[in-house]
């Protein structure tokens, strides 16, 4: 939800090469149900999630968590990644 | 009476921390948050609090009042611990593996719009939501 002035600063500070996009009204958190209403210091925040998408645009693994102190780990993103080569199975 | 009451409650720690490092689970991880409210574990606990606290009013006498001491932080830092996941708010994510990541259109952080529509080919990203601003 930072806007992005505070992204570029993030960005340039911890020299990622990754995009980072702002939702400073939390539009997308509300489509997906995940902004954590005053979830830091009565600011809204979103609450920890990571959604792979694949190349027809649809989910394929998706972690969420409650708060703010626990992420999505590497080894299960990279799990997650390898298992993009294998097609998405009917439901 | 106390020494039911501290039997109790610091059995249960010692139960409680067994099945940690049993589990291989790191501590604080989501899925001891996720996990069911252990009502068997929090229930004992709780009666060991109650108990303690009846053996005090029975006999106010220093020994009651240290093991009571003890087991105060350990009341409140089990049921805060197994609990805690009560208190947050329903989050359940709008999005179910295999449906298609919703449109939208965004500034990055050199302000320009970065937008794709839903089930619009791309190549494949992770989107990872953040606290923001550290």
């Amino acid at each position: 939800m930072d806007p992005p002035e505070t992204s570029r600063r993030l960005r340039d500070h911890i020299k990622a090469s990754f995009t980072f996009l702002s939702d400073p009204d939390g539009k997308l958190l509300d489509v997906l149900n995940i902004r954590h209403r005053e979830g830091r210091e009565g600011l809204d925040i979103a609450f920890p999630t990571a959604i792979l998408v694949d190349n027809a645009g649809r989910a394929r693994w998706i972690y969420q968590s409650d708060t703010y102190r626990q992420r999505a780990r590497p080894e299960s993103i990279f799990a997650a990644i390898h298992s993009l080569k294998h097609p998405l199975e009917a439901n | 009476m106390i020494w039911i009451s501290s039997l109790l409650v610091f059995g249960c720690l010692a139960w409680c921390v067994a099945g940690l490092s049993s589990s291989g689970v790191p501590f604080g991880h989501e899925q001891l948050i996720h996990a069911r409210i252990p009502w068997l574990l929090l229930g004992l606990v709780w009666s060991g609090a109650g108990l303690g606290l009846a053996a005090l009013a029975r006999k106010r006498k220093l020994s009651n009042w240290l093991i009571l001491g003890l087991e105060a932080p350990v009341v409140g830092f089990l049921s805060f611990y197994f609990l805690q996941g009560s208190f947050l708010p329903d989050h359940t994510i709008a999005l179910e593996v295999g449906q298609s990541f919703p449109s939208y259109a965004l500034l990055d952080q050199d302000e320009t719009i970065q937008g794709l529509d839903a089930g619009e080919p791309r190549e494949p990203a992770l989107y990872i939501f953040y606290r923001g601003d550290w």
